[in-house]
């Protein structure tokens, strides 16, 4: 037998230990993350076929003007009212659900693309290295990822990119450090000393050994910060900071509907039912995700 | 615990360090345009040229970072292009209103959440439990701002119970710049019950995400605690539950709460710049806002580092009363 | 010499529901434990005696667990039957339990003496959140603690008191979980493996220290243990428990002497001999209690199997000396 079967052998023991029948009951049997995952589904269906369900496409994404149907409370013309200029705040909510869901995929794909390798690196190189990771890191959350956003998309332009950039550049060290709490707990295991051993690189231990291993930890966290990520982008977009109008982003939409208080209450409070829903939905799966996976974060 | 607290201070300063570079390095590569906006439209080249001078932003950029932290130990940090004045005296004119406003927040999500939470725990499955999680979550999963708006609408507008904006208009003699603490000291009531009535909304607006935290983290706290061999023996020694509970069971779970409390005073300082930007409140996060959007960026630095300072000091706090409640931890690590 | 029965569980049956099925972990256990007596029982991990004994405290929650029969009677009362507050005065006063991880047990951020005290102040009482304690009744409860820490031996009471648990070594804490169980002597102690956790000889002389304290106090014990030998020393009689079902029981004397079940054997072959090597384990593993073995739980592991056993089970029958067996082996007469 050859180091390397006998290095997957073992890590492939160590993988296989995940019960699936068992984690589809564990999911099953909280109906909180079945209504979750049901919501979740929705929000992502909704954003996918945005043009096919709304009734007025037009108004979602441009600035058409109808002076005959202004500031109209909801009816069952309008499930969700219109606007000062007449649009159609259901129409408007829907494609929104495009914007923050592209929002938090983008600014997830980043973050773990630059905090889950630094955290692999931190973790199974250690030294010098590895310390002068986990102090940037340190620097970077030293701050509400909040508030470094602001001073990011201070010096930026607000668009809808930008505020992705702005947000990602406070998020993945997160990433870094659940990662490297991971390893640290992984580094002793017998597949990965096994694979030591017999010499593996620590490329291939960190990548294909480790990394494995911790993306039941990465999947839920991911769900979870979903949540987050969109409700940071709905709150730069709220301060004027993110996607600029006629742009149908929940937090801008807010922002505009804001002046138009209390006598239209319609145009602020839809919009953010939006995001509360959405924002529900990824915390009730993570939270069923990390029941299933048994997985534990940090600060928990 | 001497030396301890020494070490802890000690380690603060290369993460404060870093973060004063990485925000003044962000600042200094900000477009130029802050100075055109401050000096309006029809300023000559020369002008502005002048004006950067004067502000030494023509500088090496190493130079410049030099001067400004040791600006910072002279209490200068840098002209603010929205108020012509110095950074340090905006932020300590605004600090005072943002503190009360997030310790007021604090003490609610405290209070409110972690009875909350251990009900949770102990009904686990029961309809206390599922109701509790389920305004636990939509706590954490609602956006501030809009929440902000909401309770606007609701108390303020429609049944004017409650001031729309702004943080109270009889102000009390200033001892601590804490306005509430401030008019008790002087016996000034009228004062408080004013400033009462302004901060109520915000504070409330600002506390759910915390209160929600607070919630969960209690309630998986309780449910650990729950199985241990402590409670289970607690039990067997016939010891009333509601002893067992709120005596030997909270102990050891807000021992574990207290350190989710110290990250949660990050979040409150995050989300305080969406409900002071809603309720008009005149703290340090609105200066902030404002600072972003006018690309104000001495402001900008000086804001962060005030809060990176916040944060730091928080958990150090945290981690003494830790040791307080556990007497497990040791500060001679 | 008749002396009265205690306590006695009388056909047992407690089921436990997960998501893979009903186990059943305790399938018809008959205990009996005379006023004064101390008896064993002993099996390996996983073989019920702690539901068994946490069952007559009420200390098993419920889901999962069901209790489908039998009845556990306490001076001829059904405990299973008992309302909560009925529970909640039964314990501690009338049978109290020490438990075996003394790093675990205690907990960590009261000191002992407030944990001794309250157990003394509060037990089988209500308390809300106005309630008060008067001073006469926390100067009792003091100086019970400080009693009851001299009567376990533990060297300066008054500083122990103002102690927090971490602070102490395994013995000495072992000797609190046991000093907390007797803060009001109660007729019936369970002792769940006391001592396990700790150095042998430690742990030797926590045994002796508790069976002195227990014929001085004249409590009845129950006392937990895998380990046969340790059953030998403490109790007077011992019931060997196999998966869920009492396989053997009898004199502490005469079961150590001759044994008759084959699950038994395999225990006293696993005791360490005085040379200094381990004994021999038994091989294989308790059978799964989700799909039982229909004949003797033991069939699989057992070295003297035969085809009757794997599709009876057997029952527990009478032998001389007071001895029962359930085994095959026996039925047929052979004593």
């Amino acid at each position: 037998m050859s180091a390397e079967t006998v290095t997957n052998e073992v890590a492939k023991g160590s993988n296989s230990r995940f019960d699936y029948k068992r984690a589809w009951y564990k999911l099953k049997k909280s109906k909180l993350s079945l209504v979750g995952l049901f919501i979740v589904v929705g929000v992502i269906f909704m954003a996918i076929f945005a043009p096919w369900i709304v009734p007025y496409p037009a108004d979602a994404t441009g600035a058409t003007i109808a002076f005959d149907k202004m500031n109209q409370p909801p009816s069952l013309e309008h499930f969700f009212g219109t606007d000062e200029i007449g649009r159609d705040i259901f129409s408007r909510v829907v494609y929104g659900a495009r914007i923050s869901l592209m929002l938090g995929i983008l600014v997830l794909a980043i973050a773990i693309g630059i905090g889950v390798p630094l955290g692999l690196i931190a973790g199974i190189w250690g030294g010098k290295i590895g310390a002068l990771i986990m102090r940037i890191t340190d620097i970077f959350l030293a701050i509400p990822s909040l508030v470094l956003a602001l001073a990011v998309a201070a010096i930026l332009e607000p668009t809808l990119i930008n505020i992705m950039i702005a947000i990602s550049f406070g998020w993945w060290p997160w990433f870094t450090r659940l990662v490297y709490g991971e390893v640290l707990s992984l580094k002793d295991e017998q597949f990965v000393l096994a694979s030591e051993g017999l010499g593996a690189s620590k490329w291939r231990i960190a990548f294909i050994e480790v990394l494995p291993n911790c993306t039941s930890t990465i999947i839920v966290k991911a769900t979870l910060d979903m949540g987050f990520v969109i409700l940071t982008g709905a709150s730069l977009g709220f301060l004027g900071l993110g996607a600029q109008p006629p742009t149908p982003e929940w937090g801008t939409m807010i922002a505009e509907g804001r002046v138009y208080l209390p006598e239209m209450w319609w145009q602020a409070t839809f919009p953010g039912f939006a995001i509360l829903v959405t924002v529900l939905g990824f915390n009730l799966l993570g939270d069923g995700l990390r029941d299933v996976f048994d997985v534990r974060l940090d600060g928990e | 615990m001497k030396e301890f607290l020494i070490k802890r201070t000690l380690q603060m300063i290369p993460v404060l360090l870093g973060l004063s570079i990485l925000i003044f390095g962000l600042s200094r590569i900000m477009p130029g345009d802050s100075i055109r906006l401050k000096l309006g439209p029809e300023a000559t080249a020369e002008q502005i040229e002048a004006f950067e001078d004067s502000m030494g932003l023509n500088d090496p950029i190493v130079i410049q970072y030099v001067n400004y932290i040791k600006g910072v130990f002279t209490g200068d940090m840098g002209l603010s292009l929205q108020t012509d004045r110095n950074v340090a005296t905006d932020i300590v004119e605004t600090f005072p209103a943002t503190f009360e406003l997030m310790l007021v927040a604090m003490f609610l999500a405290i209070l409110i959440g972690v009875p909350l939470g251990v009900i949770s725990g102990v009904k686990k499955d029961k309809w206390q439990d599922h109701l509790t999680r389920v305004v636990s979550l939509s706590g954490i999963a609602l956006p501030k701002f809009w929440i902000a708006i909401i309770l606007q609408i609701i108390f303020a507008y429609w049944f004017s119970l409650l001031p729309v904006v702004g943080r109270g208009n009889i102000v009390p003699t200033e001892i601590t710049g804490l306005r509430l603490l401030d008019s008790l000291l002087t016996l000034n009531f009228e004062a408080f019950i004013n400033n009462l009535k302004h901060i109520i909304l915000p504070s409330i607006a600002l506390s759910i995400a915390t209160m929600a935290q607070i919630m969960r983290l209690t309630r998986s706290n309780m449910l650990d605690e729950l199985h241990k061999d402590y409670i289970v023996a607690s039990t067997s020694y016939g010891l009333p539950k509601f002893m067992i509970v709120y005596k030997y069971m909270l102990k050891n779970a807000f021992a574990s709460t207290l350190t989710i409390i110290g990250l949660s005073f990050g979040a409150l300082l995050g989300n305080a710049f969406l409900v002071e930007a809603v309720f008009g409140w005149p703290g340090m996060a609105q200066y902030g806002v404002q600072a972003v959007i006018y690309k104000d960026y001495n402001a900008i630095v000086g804001v962060t580092l005030v809060i990176g300072i916040v944060f730091a000091v928080t958990n150090l706090i945290v981690d003494i009363l830790y040791g307080f409640i556990d007497p497990r931890i040791k500060y001679d690590k | 010499m008749m002396s009265k029965v205690l306590l006695s569980i009388e056909d047992l049956k407690v089921h436990f529901t997960s998501y893979e099925g009903t186990a059943k972990i305790i399938n018809g256990v008959n205990i009996h434990l005379n006023e004064g007596e101390v008896i064993s029982i002993v099996g390996e991990s996983g073989c019920g005696k702690s539901v068994t004994v946490r069952s007559i405290l009420g200390l098993v929650p419920t889901p999962p667990a069901k209790y489908v029969g039998g009845e556990i009677l306490f001076e001829n009362r059904n405990i299973l039957k008992f309302t909560k507050d009925e529970m909640q005065k039964m314990r501690g006063q009338d049978i109290s339990m020490i438990f075996q991880d003394p790093m675990t047990a205690l907990n960590p951020v009261f000191t002992i003496g407030e944990q001794l005290m309250d157990v003394y102040m509060w037990k089988g009482k209500k308390r809300n959140i106005l309630s008060r304690v008067n001073k006469k009744l926390k100067q009792e409860a003091y100086s019970r603690a400080i009693e009851v820490l001299e009567k376990m031996r533990i060297p300066d009471p008054t500083a122990i008191m103002k102690r927090y648990p971490v602070e102490l070594s395994g013995g000495m804490r072992q000797r609190i979980v046991i000093a907390m169980a007797l803060m009001h002597t109660p007729k019936l102690l369970i002792a769940d493996e006391p001592g396990t956790a700790l150095d042998v000889s430690v742990q030797d002389q926590i045994l002796i220290e508790l069976k002195r304290l227990v014929k001085e106090e004249g409590i009845s014990m129950i006392f937990i243990t895998h380990n046969l030998g340790v059953a030998r020393i403490i109790s007077d009689r011992v019931y060997v428990m196999y998966a869920g079902e009492v396989v053997e029981e009898g004199d502490a004397k005469t079961i150590f002497e001759e044994s008759y079940h084959p699950y038994t054997n395999g225990l006293l072959a696993s005791i360490p001999k005085l040379d200094g090597s381990m004994g021999d384990g038994i091989d294989g593993r308790i059978p799964n209690f989700l799909n039982p073995p229909v004949g003797c739980r033991f069939y699989d592991r057992c070295t003297e199997r035969k085809s009757v056993c794997k599709d009876t089970r057997p029952d527990l029958i009478n032998l001389l000396n007071k001895r029962k067996v359930a085994c095959h082996l026996y039925s047929e007469g052979r004593n």
